[in-house]
C-alpha cells in the first residue's frame, strides 16, 4: 500500500468515528501508543483511547462537526493533510472542556503523520481554531 | 546528507534571513519557483518563487525584533522534513518538500498571535 493509499484509509476511518460512531477502522490505523502533539490548542494526545475520547467529546461538544481532510503529500512512512471543520456549534457539555460557547467551531491545521510498522506512531498538527472561548 | 541535516540548513538559512536580513543561504536551498502555501492567512495565500518569498521575509521583519525564533526539527524523511517554528507570540508547524536538493514546495499552519 502506498503511503497515498494509507493517508485515504485513515481520512475514511476518521469520517466513520465522527458520522457513524464506528471507531474500528481508525483503530487498526494508530499504534495504542500513538502521540499526538496539537500546537494550536497546546495539548497532547496519548495513546489511541485518548484519542478515542476526544472524538467522542468533539461530537458531543458540537453535533453534526464533521472532519473535511485533504491530502497534501507524503513519502515514506510520513503524510501531511489539511483539516477543515466547520458548520456545527459548540453547544453540549463536556466534562474537561470549556463551558459551550454557542459559537461555530471552525477548524483549519496542517498535519503530519509518522507511520512505524503500518499503524500512526506520532502526529503533529497547528493551525486555527476558533469557537471554543 | 540526511533530510534532517538539510533541515537543519534550512533552519540556519531562516535565522539568517529573518535576523540578519542575509538571504544567501536561503537562495542556496530554495527552487528559484518554490511554492509556499500559507494557510493562517485571511485569505489563503500562495507565496510563489524564492523571490517572493525573500520580499514576505523583508515585510515580515520590517521593524521588528524578534525576541522569541525557535525553529525545531521534528521528523523527516526522504525528501520530506517537519518543522516547528515560535517566532514571537506565534507557532506554526511547516512542512517542506525538497526535489534535487532544494525546497520545492512548502505548506505551513499555525496561529498568527505575532507580537513586535
Amino acid at each position: 500500500m502506498s503511503i497515498k493509499e494509507f493517508a485515504e484509509k485513515f481520512i475514511k476511518a476518521e469520517d466513520d468515528a465522527f458520522l457513524t460512531g464506528n471507531f474500528d477502522a481508525l483503530e487498526k490505523l494508530e499504534d495504542p501508543k500513538v502521540i499526538f502533539h496539537l500546537f494550536a490548542i497546546d495539548q497532547e494526545i496519548s495513546g489511541w483511547e485518548a484519542h478515542k475520547q476526544y472524538i467522542i467529546g468533539m461530537k458531543q461538544a458540537a453535533p453534526g462537526i464533521r472532519p473535511d481532510w485533504q491530502y497534501l503529500t507524503g513519502e515514506g512512512k510520513l503524510f501531511t493533510l489539511l483539516l477543515k471543520m466547520s458548520g456545527a456549534r459548540f453547544t453540549g457539555q463536556v466534562p474537561g472542556w470549556p463551558p459551550p460557547t454557542d459559537k461555530e467551531i471552525t477548524v483549519s491545521s496542517l498535519w503530519i503523520f509518522r507511520l512505524n510498522k503500518g499503524k500512526i506512531v506520532e502526529g503533529w498538527s497547528n493551525g486555527s481554531v476558533s469557537g471554543l472561548t | 546528507m540526511s533530510i534532517k541535516d538539510f533541515a537543519e540548513k534550512v533552519i540556519k538559512a531562516e535565522e539568517e534571513a529573518f535576523q540578519k536580513g542575509n538571504f544567501d543561504l536561503l537562495k542556496a536551498l530554495e527552487d528559484p519557483d518554490v511554492v509556499y502555501h500559507v494557510y493562517q492567512r485571511r485569505p489563503y495565500t500562495e507565496i510563489v518563487g524564492h523571490e517572493a518569498h525573500k520580499q514576505d521575509i523583508v515585510n515580515s521583519s520590517k521593524g521588528r525584533v524578534f525576541t522569541k525564533f525557535e525553529f525545531q526539527y521534528l521528523t523527516g524523511e526522504g525528501n520530506l522534513f517537519a518543522l516547528s517554528i515560535k517566532i514571537n507570540g506565534g507557532n506554526f508547524l511547516f512542512v517542506g518538500r525538497v526535489k534535487k536538493g532544494k525546497v520545492i514546495e512548502g505548506w505551513v499552519n499555525g496561529n498568527t498571535k505575532v507580537s513586535d
